[in-house]
């Protein structure tokens, strides 16, 4: 039987389960809390990072360049104005252009936007050689106007299956009930339904964007028809508010389209010349996601900082808990001592106690950490379809490593009280 | 052999200084087993915590085996003490959370025994000795009374100690397991050759001992042998 220090700091723990539990979760939380806000930074922009990676430079009207990308990329915010479809087919005719892909975006079914493109997005890999980014996992994809490919998620919210129709509405939000939005002359038929990618794609539906521009040709026509009949008609006015866009006139334009030069000089030099025209920017994912990714870092140092200070917090908690344990335990002590032990070993009783419970917290801590990333990422991958990948963290043993030799200092500032209290005070207690 | 030598021992209560001890000689030779008497507060328990040498009198000098233990420092009176002595208390001061087995073998550990098996050898076999050989793994916060005295008799003897302080050891006991434990430690004592002082209150418990020590406000009112019961 090894009864050792060790053993004998375990069973002095043990042997009080409230307030050792008490003190492992406060530091488990305070370091899950640290730990969770790191990863849940990193898994963020990993999951950004790898959404966009299979598109290259992406050009659309002037404005925000950061919506220009959430738009786009991430099928969040609102579109800006259309690009003109002659300076669309002007860099699609550029020699130094070896693809495009175009983007119409506006409408939506029950929320799920309703993205116009064509064969060309089927194409799109995340890095040459790699295998195609969106792939087809039942019927096919859309060959004419009006047939609808539906990302995975898209189809497993939506409940719509190939061979079923739907109706688009105007705008990039689902406003219940609000026919006068929906697009009911000419519905979309389900021909196709994408591969789970975990990334925004997964939310979109994916039809040919020669489809809005008939849908937005058949509505001027009626709008004009319905203007001239009454031109104080205030369903006009509510569908336009509703409508959220600045899209503006769909009918011949696109909003955004994806452009792969053919190398990296053709690339600075369309990017310079597109930005020098008045009719588009062009951004590159990669920079707008890095100013992005500084915010998320800001904000992570924040937290990250609060968290520290959290766990200052716990590491007094556990100096206070252990000084408590220890009046407490004096007359443990006072006997360790009479029948033996010397203050030395009473010093490393007492300073194991705290190894212990900090080695115990900062395990139950870590592992915390994963269960919290993974509500975090199920929350995400839910809300913005952004698959926030599992990874070791390797940043987290640095600082588990900080926090236990923060945890020795706690543990040797406890013990020396232990060891500094004098036999003769305990006896006081303990004589009569 | 203890020797005590002008030894007094007072603490301050704000001005005031309280005298509890005064013994100006005593002499308890090897192999003696010494009851200590007196009303509470004639310093009965100081006296056993000074010649353990857990703290120190104000003056005179106590000399445990020929060394003078106020000679030594800390450390060393911590080792001394471990290694000669064996101390049983009134409130059988066991730690909880560890069985009974391993208090002993705290004890035995703590005392200088190097060998694992040793150790382990002679705390089965004390607690055998004392009846304890169904109990020894149980914790002893779930011991009975009578237990919990028996595993403290065995960690004091469990190194075989030239003196055996015994503070009260029978007092929180029934009368069936007092005599039960003060025939088991006196049995053992007798057995190692160990000096017993042994403070109780208990005057029917006298008769045991080869010499009765009787403590009072001024310091030793008496030391005599007991009279027979009966």
């Amino acid at each position: 039987m090894a009864l050792s220090l060790w053993v004998m700091a375990w069973r002095q723990i043990r042997s009080r389960p409230v307030v050792t539990g008490t003190t492992i979760m406060i530091i488990a939380v305070s370091v899950a809390l640290m730990l969770s806000i790191s990863m849940a930074s990193e898994g963020i922009k990993r999951g950004i990072s790898e959404s966009s990676a299979p598109y290259g430079m992406v050009v659309g009207s002037k404005g925000s360049e950061t919506q220009l990308i959430f738009n786009t990329i991430f099928l969040l915010d609102r579109p800006l104005g259309n690009v003109p479809l002659d300076f669309y087919e002007a860099v699609k005719a550029d020699p130094r252009v070896q693809a495009v892909v175009p983007f119409a975006l506006g409408d939506n079914y029950r929320g799920y936007r309703i993205v116009g493109t064509d064969e060309r997005f089927f194409a799109m890999r995340a890095y040459p050689g790699a295998p195609p980014a969106f792939v087809i996992s039942q019927g096919q994809r859309f060959a004419h106007p009006f047939e609808a490919v539906l990302g995975a998620k898209a189809a497993q919210d939506t409940g719509l299956r190939i061979g079923d129709t739907f109706v688009s509405s105007h705008g990039t939000d689902h406003h219940e009930g609000l026919e006068i939005d929906e697009h009911r002359e000419m519905p979309y038929t389900v021909v196709g339904i994408m591969r789970p990618t975990h990334t925004p794609a997964d939310r979109g539906i994916f039809v040919h964007y020669e489809s809005y521009w008939r849908l937005h040709e058949h509505e001027s026509a009626v709008e004009h028809d319905a203007t001239r009949a009454a031109t104080s008609d205030q369903a006009a006015d509510t569908s336009h508010m509703l409508s959220g866009s600045d899209s503006g006139d769909l009918s011949h334009g696109i909003t955004a389209f994806l452009v792969h030069p053919k190398g990296y000089v053709e690339l600075m030099q369309l990017y310079q010349e597109i930005n020098a025209s008045p009719h588009a920017q062009a951004v590159l994912p990669g920079q707008v996601l890095g100013k992005i990714f500084e915010q998320i870092g800001f904000g992570a140092e924040v937290l990250g900082a609060i968290a520290w200070l959290v766990l200052a917090l716990a590491a007094i908690t556990v100096c206070l808990t252990l000084y408590q344990s220890i009046e407490v335990k004096r007359k443990d002590f006072y006997l360790m001592r009479a029948i033996g032990a010397s203050r030395l070993h009473v010093f490393f009783v007492v300073a194991l106690e705290a190894v212990w419970l900090f080695f115990l917290g900062e395990l139950f801590g870590w592992a915390l950490s994963y269960v919290v990333y993974a509500f975090l990422a199920y929350g995400i991958g839910e809300r913005l379809s952004i698959a926030m990948p599992f990874f070791f963290d390797a940043g987290a043993a640095w600082k588990l490593a900080l926090l236990l030799i923060g945890g020795l200092v706690v543990a040797v500032m406890t013990a020396l009280l232990t060891y500094r209290t004098q036999l003769d005070s305990a006896l006081r207690v303990e004589a009569s | 052999m203890i020797e005590i030598v002008e030894v007094t021992h007072t603490y301050r209560i704000g001005k005031e200084t309280i005298r509890v001890l005064e013994i100006p000689s005593l002499v308890v030779g090897p192999g003696e087993r010494v009851a200590v008497v007196g009303p509470s507060g004639s310093g009965k328990s100081t006296l056993i915590q000074i010649i353990a040498g857990l703290t120190l009198p104000t003056t005179g000098r106590v000399v445990i085996d020929g060394v003078d233990i106020g000679v030594l420092g800390e450390s060393q009176r911590d080792r001394f003490r471990a290694r000669r002595m064996g101390l049983i208390f009134q409130a059988f001061n066991l730690l909880g959370g560890f069985t009974a087995l391993e208090n002993v073998l705290m004890a035995a550990m703590w005392s200088g025994i190097k060998n694992k098996s040793e150790r382990l050898q002679a705390a089965t076999a004390l607690l055998h000795r004392v009846g304890l050989n169904d109990r020894m793994h149980v914790d002893v916060r779930r011991l009975s009374h009578g237990e919990k005295q028996r595993v403290a008799i065995a960690r004091a003897l469990v190194h075989q100690p030239s003196i055996v302080l015994a503070d009260e050891p029978t007092a929180s006991l029934d009368p069936v397991n007092k005599t039960v434990v003060l025939d088991e430690l006196l049995a053992l004592v007798r057995e190692k050759g160990a000096t017993l002082v042994f403070v109780t209150h208990d005057t029917t418990l006298l008769s045991a001992f080869t010499r009765v020590l009787t403590l009072g406000p001024g310091g030793v009112v008496s030391d005599r042998s007991p009279v027979p019961v009966g």
